[in-house]
């Protein structure tokens, strides 16, 4: 008799074809195409902007891309390496 | 998307047991109050989601699906309670079952199993806006333009952009407030280097020649430029002479506890006074207000709270959660305090400016009290200690109100301290410190210039230290500003883009279903955080829904606002859609309007609507929307909904006439008629005499009717021929003869000549003739009606006033021309 962590009786077992758990199977949301086409705006405008640097804008698009919403700290590191300080 | 062929329900909510048989198609259900339709609606999203909206949606704290979806019999039962749904996925071309237990409700059986099919109710899953009720369609309409933001956002899976958003702002947020500090410690350490040199302002030029002065009395060569590694002090002896230490320099210890006595005196700066008290009153008013309070005590918590949510259980005790639901939960609730997020941010600049007055006081203090222990003999520092320490804990509780806007009443305190006040026995500390200096004899000239050197050269350094840092947060802040500013414009054009395209569908379908407000328009604004809703009101200007529309007009718009979202979210795959009673307000001269929008503009969707008047689901089937549909004639506790077969009337009819029951036919197929006359009077415009009750018999109306067919069918006819349209006026000649030889069949033109045939003699009829009666009437109606049979809907005029111009039905196979010029 297969035992069941769902705690179902033993016919439902038998008798269900197929259990799905949506809780379980969750993964990372996959991105809408209405926000990848911000993020795809948003890497072309970053890009554009000279200040900031090719390297840094594929970082934070690289970042933005992972479905999450990022911590502040994952966004400083992306935004990384800074310009160095001035001499005064 | 899936398209629904039956449901099974068991001991959920008000039904005990319940099939419905829907076949993929439109569906109506009708009722009154209480009979159990909504049930019906809570068993297709239970089943295809494993939620009931009803029970667990906002405000419904006490509820919860397992306690009291299942029949109330059945409460401690729940795996009694449980629905089955067939649906036909057209995207597969397949047929699944599925099945889902109250007592389980994240566990979907579906059958046969197939991942293909699993991914369809995957995404349904996450659209659980296909089920919309009246009470819902409001959220679209009346509702503050922060929330209707968040609530159209996830309706269009568009809340990633908002959480990145916020991610930006908390971000820039931070890096100005750490720049702000590190310009703060700059400009004291700025403040100083002058003081020690006595300059009102740094210059290269004099800042070397001070420092060359004093090196110059130790014999030193002059500095001929000030860089970075300058050192002011390089080849000084690192002894005073009666000192182990570099001395104090006496002039600039003067200089440093003049300008605090100075400042003292000044009581509190009057640029820091505005921040204080505005901050102040502001801080006030959020502790009256506790719904604010609430809102920005949990601000920082919802936030990290989201922050936590990315794994399928609790961090800290590995309890499995739901981590959409609960995404869902604390978005809401962080919405509500997107406003509140703004207020802190203008309260912490406010703070912020304090918190610098503070600690360049403390910082005074401190070096003073340096002063104060190394006088020989010393003066007591503890008090200044003390008073530094009252500085530092108040600015901590300033910062610690920036951090949690939960320490609101350690920030009010901080901010009614008047800390720039010196406490008596602090203040006489100072007076001896003060006096302590000036009562040291002059050291010899080259201890004087060791001294300086010393302090200059460590002032130079810490301003240099400072400047840099400042100019690193300063571009830190600078980059997460640009970041954020294009991360704003971008996702704003892009929603822009979205909302135009939606308010202009929006438009559209109003239009439709209002064509008495031509020069109607609807917009969509959005800004950060807000989306904002208004439309025309009769020309006068654009308005939020709810400032002069009828309650019957808003509920148009939410439905057509609903559509152009759905349409907009799903496109193709808007193949379901679930209407419970959303349509209640809306009057009868708009509601055929309602079927053909739904009918013409989503022929691929199918809809379920439910409504407690039987007129409207009249109209539904009239109008071709829907085939099929049930009746629940009342309910009770023991059984449940009450079903009335929906059968055809002529099914019904000719039931009738099997029993040789002829009185109950004619009765009828008389209000059938009746019912039928009404629509097709309003279709065509028949001119029927004017009744001020509005109480329109058979004979009042049909007649006119069939009268206004058949001249409509000339004027189809005459158009053709000036057109030179020859085979539509062939196809038309036809028509009008077949209709001329169905409507004598009927003896409806002879009623007001002839009793013996008149609709009031029907019952008296035996069942041949009457027989001979309804098939005439079948056959006339047949012929009026759309061929079409997946339209059948009855034709009508265009446009609604004015000279008539097309006559048409929904579907558009009946499309007569009726202009001659």
């Amino acid at each position: 008799m297969s035992s069941c962590s769902l705690n179902c009786p033993q016919w439902q077992l038998d008798d269900v074809p197929k259990l799905r758990n949506s809780v379980n199977e969750q993964h990372n949301n996959p991105l809408s195409p209405t926000v990848t086409k911000v993020l795809d705006e948003y890497l072309d405008t970053l890009l554009a902007d000279e200040s900031l640097g090719d390297a840094v804008a594929k970082q934070l698009d690289a970042l933005l891309r992972t479905g999450k919403v990022p911590k502040i700290e994952d966004i400083d590191t992306a935004l990384s390496p800074l310009p160095k300080g001035g001499d005064g | 998307m899936i398209r629904i062929k039956t449901i099974h329900i068991e001991e959920f909510r008000g039904i005990r047991e319940l099939d419905l048989d829907l076949g993929g198609a439109n569906f109506g259900i009708c009722g009154p109050n209480g009979t159990g339709k909504s049930g019906v609606v809570d068993a297709i999203e239970f089943c295809l989601t494993g939620n009931v909206t009803r029970l667990s949606g906002q405000g419904q704290g006490e509820l919860s699906v397992k306690g009291h979806a299942p029949h109330v019999e059945h409460r401690k039962n729940p795996d009694k309670a449980k629905v089955a749904i067939t649906a036909t996925i057209p995207s597969l071309g397949k047929d699944v079952t599925i099945t889902r237990t109250v007592k389980n409700p994240r566990i979907m059986i579906l059958t046969p199993a197939d991942p293909a099919a699993e991914a369809v109710f995957d995404e349904l899953q996450s659209h659980p806006e296909f089920a919309l009720s009246r009470r819902e369609i409001a959220k679209y309409i009346v509702t503050p333009p922060a929330q209707r933001s968040t609530d159209v956002q996830n309706l269009l899976r568009l809340e990633h952009i908002g959480g990145l958003r916020r991610a930006f702002v908390s971000y820039a947020n931070i890096c100005k407030r750490e720049d702000e500090e590190a310009e703060r410690a700059r400009k004291r350490a700025e403040d100083d280097l002058k003081t020690a040199l006595g300059l009102p302002a740094l210059d290269r030029e004099k800042v070397l020649e001070r420092a060359n002065a004093q090196r110059g009395i130790l014999g030193l060569p002059t500095l001929a430029e000030l860089t970075p590694q300058t050192s002011f002090k390089e080849g000084a002896p690192k002894d005073g002479k009666d000192s182990e230490k570099p001395g104090i320099a006496k002039d600039v210890a003067l200089a440093d506890l003049a300008a605090l006595s100075a400042a003292i005196k000044a009581a509190e700066p009057a640029t820091l006074k505005a921040h204080r008290e505005s901050a102040l009153s502001a801080l006030r008013k959020l502790k009256e207000d506790e719904r604010a309070l609430s809102l920005a005590r949990s601000h920082g918590f919802i936030t990290t709270g989201l922050q936590l949510v990315t794994e399928d259980a609790c961090p800290l005790c590995d309890t499995p959660w739901n981590a959409d639901e609960l995404r869902e939960h604390l978005k809401a609730k962080l919405l509500s305090a997107e406003e509140m997020g703004t207020l802190l941010e203008s309260l912490n600049k406010a703070i912020s400016a304090v918190m610098g007055g503070i600690d360049e006081r403390a910082t005074a203090i401190r070096k003073a009290a340096d002063y104060a222990g190394a006088l020989n003999p010393s003066v007591l520092r503890a008090e200044l200690d003390s008073y530094a320490e009252a500085l530092s804990d108040v600015k901590a509780s300033l910062k610690a109100f920036q951090e949690d806007p939960s320490k609101i009443e350690g920030a009010i305190s901080a901010l009614e301290n008047k800390w720039w006040e010196v406490g008596k026995e602090a203040q006489a500390r100072l007076d001896e410190t003060q006096k302590g200096f000036t009562a040291l004899p002059d050291s010899s000239a080259k201890d004087k210039a060791i001294a300086f050197l010393a302090v200059l050269q460590d002032r130079y350094e810490r301003l240099l230290s400072t400047t840099r840092t400042a100019k690193a947060m300063g571009m830190r802040n600078a980059t997460a500003q640009k970041v954020h500013d294009h991360y704003n414009a971008v996702s704003n054009k892009v929603l822009e883009d979205i909302y135009d395209a939606v308010a202009k569908d929006f438009t559209d379908f109003y239009k439709a279903i209002n064509d008495d407000e031509g020069k109607f328009v609807g917009e969509l604004k959005a800004e950060p955080a807000k989306l904002s809703f208004n439309v025309d009101f009769y020309g006068r200007g654009t308005f939020p829904p709810g400032a002069y529309h009828s309650e019957g007009h808003q509920d148009g718009m939410g439905l057509c606002l609903y559509l152009a979202l759905m349409k907009h979210t799903l496109g193709d795959k808007f193949s379901f859609a679930v209407l419970d009673d959303v349509l209640m307000s809306v009057d009868t001269g708009h509601r055929r309007e309602v079927c053909r929008l739904l009918k013409t503009k989503f022929p691929d969707t199918q809809f379920i609507l439910t409504t407690h008047d039987r007129v409207w689901l009249q109209y539904m089937k009239t109008e071709g929307l829907i085939q099929k549909g049930q009746f629940f004639g009342g309910w009770n506790i023991e059984t449940g909904p009450r079903i009335w077969d929906d059968t055809d009337v002529w099914t019904e009819i000719q039931e009738a006439l099997d029993k040789d029951d002829v009185p109950r036919a004619a009765a009828l197929m008389r209000r059938y008629l009746e019912y039928i006359s009404a629509v097709l009077a309003d279709n065509l415009r028949a001119q029927v005499e004017y009744r001020g009750d509005a109480n329109y018999d058979l004979g009042d109306l049909l007649p006119s009717v069939l009268d206004r067919w058949k001249n409509r069918l000339e004027k189809g006819i005459k158009s053709a021929a000036h057109w030179d349209h020859d085979e539509t006026k062939a196809a038309l000649e036809a028509k009008l003869a077949e209709a001329t030889m169905l409507i004598q069949k009927t003896n409806a033109e002879q009623w007001a000549i002839n009793k013996s045939v008149h609709f009031n003699e029907w019952e008296n009829f035996t069942r041949t003739e009457f027989k001979e009666v309804t098939d005439a009437f079948k056959a006339l109606l047949g012929h009026i009606r759309c061929q079409n049979p997946k339209c059948g809907g009855y034709p009508y005029l265009t446009p609604r006033k004015g000279a008539s111009e097309q006559l048409r039905c929904s579907c558009g196979s009946i499309n007569v021309n009726l202009k001659t010029k």
